[in-house]
């Protein structure tokens, strides 16, 4: 739109409040001060406004800062850009002409980066060369242009290659299910990008997505013939399956091929056939080891793949000896236990003595010094009124008032067995050589009255000239401040002086003591012998009669 | 002729400019809008340069006057 003069007063008229008049007037002088300053001084300047420069007959007008930047107010703050060359290439390819030539050598460059490098576009290098190539597509000069034209009208193969290609794609596949990169193909059936929705977005992106992977789209491997079509690779996949079973079924037959399963069923032929030769009845680890190889194929597999054969020979052969020795083992082993069963029966049973092992009423060494409790208990027979009362009233109280009373006493003292220098001395001994009873002393009676001094219950018919010491002959008073074998403990006193009479009859030096117990009231101690130590009591003990002893304790009188 | 005027002048052919109008003044000469749509330079180095665009104001000097 044009505003003439007229109408331009009249906005100045508006815009100042000033009168028409004034303005005209104000006007005129402007007009007239420019070009009078103009033709002196070649330049004005209204500020705020520009300058008005005169350069020849004509006059320039440069606007000022300010009036530029209010002129340009709704462009403030874009400034000049340096674009990515990706951007400039489509601007470029969308303001250049179409050119056929141009084209068919971008298309060709990739292509041959792609035979060359299948992988190379799943790389950003790729990429980056890919970006190069169709940068320089459209720069290329004229000359080349025209040397590629000539080329073209001399070859007239490319074109008609892509275009035969093309027409057997569509012959062959519908457009919409093979997509192909063919840039001006698929721009043209695309809808734009207002008509795009976000899923279309995303599925055209999923759908050449792996495509940079893949080195190149499933039409450009059809046009190149690399990839056959859909039919085609479902019958070969068919025909390839069938391949495969075939292969793996003559795989199990072919030797060069290493069955790594191969030696373990050769070695589970091997352990058949070895079972079958060497029977052996009895329960071995045989089995177990077996089903561990079945179990565990895997790890012997890596163990055997590591291992040389002829170490797997050895192992398989050593596998065999001890599956052959291990019965011998435990033939060995059942024959000990045997061995060792029967040892601790015979000893058991005191046909062997073994000490630890064969019990104590077998051991002749414990048996002598050990009597039966029939010979504690009974009493030689003298009257048999007497020893049947004294059987059934009398109790066994021998080991049980002994330690009660006289614990220190009592203790089994130890049997010192006389050196062999020392026999001749003591059979010198008036002890020992008063240890023969004379038969023909007429025998002696206990005091019936009252026990003497000590409770000992001297006997009646007591012999003056009798040694003070020794086990045989009569008890004498100097004697009671020794030790004496005690043989019976016994409740009844006429228990106690039939036994007195009886030992007295074979010629021992008997003595009875009266003790007093708590629990069984008065006892009375039948022991033998008079000694001045405990050596002369256990040594005198250990030569009298067995028989006679029984269970016996040396103790102080 | 007073700073008023001149402000006014100013102003008014600048609101005609922005309204892409063409202001005639009479032994002076007219002013025109002119319009520059962005474009793309590439430099000698090869970078290409996006420039904004821009408007600006055209004077064509009346000589006859």
């Amino acid at each position: 739109m044009l505003l003439d003069h007229d109408k331009f007063i009249g906005l100045l008229v508006e815009n100042s409040g000033i009168e028409k008049e004034k303005i005209e007037k104000n006007l005129a002088d402007l007009i007239s001060d420019i070009k009078a300053t103009l033709a002196k001084e070649g330049t004005y300047e209204i500020d705020g406004f520009g300058v008005f420069n005169k350069l020849g007959n004509n006059i320039l007008f440069m606007p000022s800062e300010e009036l530029e930047t209010e002129i340009n107010y709704k462009y403030v703050g874009m400034e000049p850009i340096e674009l990515p060359n990706e951007a400039s290439e489509e601007t470029a390819a969308d303001t250049s002409e179409k050119n056929p030539i141009q084209e068919v050598l971008v298309e060709e460059e990739p292509k041959e980066d792609s035979f060359e490098d299948p992988f190379a576009e799943a790389l950003d290098e790729g990429k980056e060369e890919d970006n190069e190539n169709q940068t320089e597509a459209p720069l290329v000069n004229e000359a080349e242009i025209e040397a590629a034209v000539e080329e073209e009208i001399e070859n007239e193969t490319v074109e008609d290659i892509f275009n035969e290609l093309s027409d057997e794609q569509e012959k062959t596949e519908p457009v919409d299910e093979v997509p192909s990169n063919e840039s001006d193909e698929e721009q043209e059936d695309a809808p734009g990008p207002d008509e795009w929705g976000i899923d279309a977005h995303k599925q055209e992106h999923q759908e050449s997505a792996f495509a940079g992977l893949l080195g190149s789209t499933e039409a450009e491997n059809a046009e190149e013939g690399v990839i056959p079509e859909t039919d085609e690779i479902e019958e070969s996949t068919a025909d390839n399956e069938d391949l495969d079973f075939s292969a793996l079924e003559n795989t199990t037959d072919d030797e060069d091929f290493d069955d790594p399963f191969a030696s373990l069923e050769d070695e589970a032929e091997e352990n058949d056939e070895s079972d079958d030769e060497d029977f052996v009845p009895v329960v071995t680890n045989v089995p177990s080891d077996q089903t561990e190889t079945k179990e565990e194929p895997e790890e012997k597999q890596e163990m055997e793949e590591e291992k040389p054969e002829k170490e797997k020979k050895s192992k398989s052969r050593n596998h065999r000896a001890r599956q052959q020795g291990s019965p011998v083992f435990l033939y060995m082993i059942l024959a000990l236990v045997v061995l060792a069963g029967t040892g601790y029966i015979l000893a058991y049973f005191g046909i062997v003595n073994i000490e630890g092992i064969t019990p104590s009423k077998y051991n002749p060494q414990v048996a002598q010094n050990t009597a039966p409790a029939q010979v504690q208990t009974t009493p030689p027979a003298q009257d048999p009124t007497q020893q049947t009362d004294e059987n059934t009233d009398v109790p066994d109280q021998t080991n049980s008032e002994n330690t009660e009373d006289q614990a220190i006493e009592t203790s089994n003292p130890p049997t010192p067995t006389p050196r062999p220098e020392e026999l001749p001395e003591m059979l010198n001994d008036p002890v020992n050589n008063s240890e023969t009873p004379s038969s023909n002393e007429r025998p002696l009676r206990a005091d019936e009255k009252s026990p003497g001094e000590g409770g000992i219950i001297s006997p009646v018919n007591i012999q003056d000239n009798s040694e003070p010491y020794g086990l045989t002959g009569t008890a004498t008073q100097q004697g009671n401040n020794g030790y004496t074998i005690v043989l019976y403990t016994l409740s009844r006193k006429q228990g106690a002086d039939a036994q007195f009479e009886k030992l007295s009859k074979d010629g021992y030096r008997v003595l009875i003591k009266e003790k007093s117990s708590s629990k069984y009231g008065v006892l009375y101690q039948v022991s033998i012998g008079q000694f001045k130590s405990l050596v002369d009591a256990a040594i005198a003990a250990e030569r009298a009669d067995p028989e006679i002893l029984g269970n016996y304790i040396i103790t102080k009188i | 002729m007073t700073k008023d005027f001149l402000k006014a002048f100013g102003l008014t052919i600048r609101d005609q400019i922005i309204m892409k109008n063409s202001v005639e003044i009479k032994g002076l000469g007219t002013f025109k809008a002119e319009h520059t749509s962005q474009e793309q330079t590439k430099k000698a180095d090869g970078t290409t340069v996006m420039h904004p665009p821009k408007d600006s104001i055209e004077f064509k000097a009346d000589l006859e006057g």
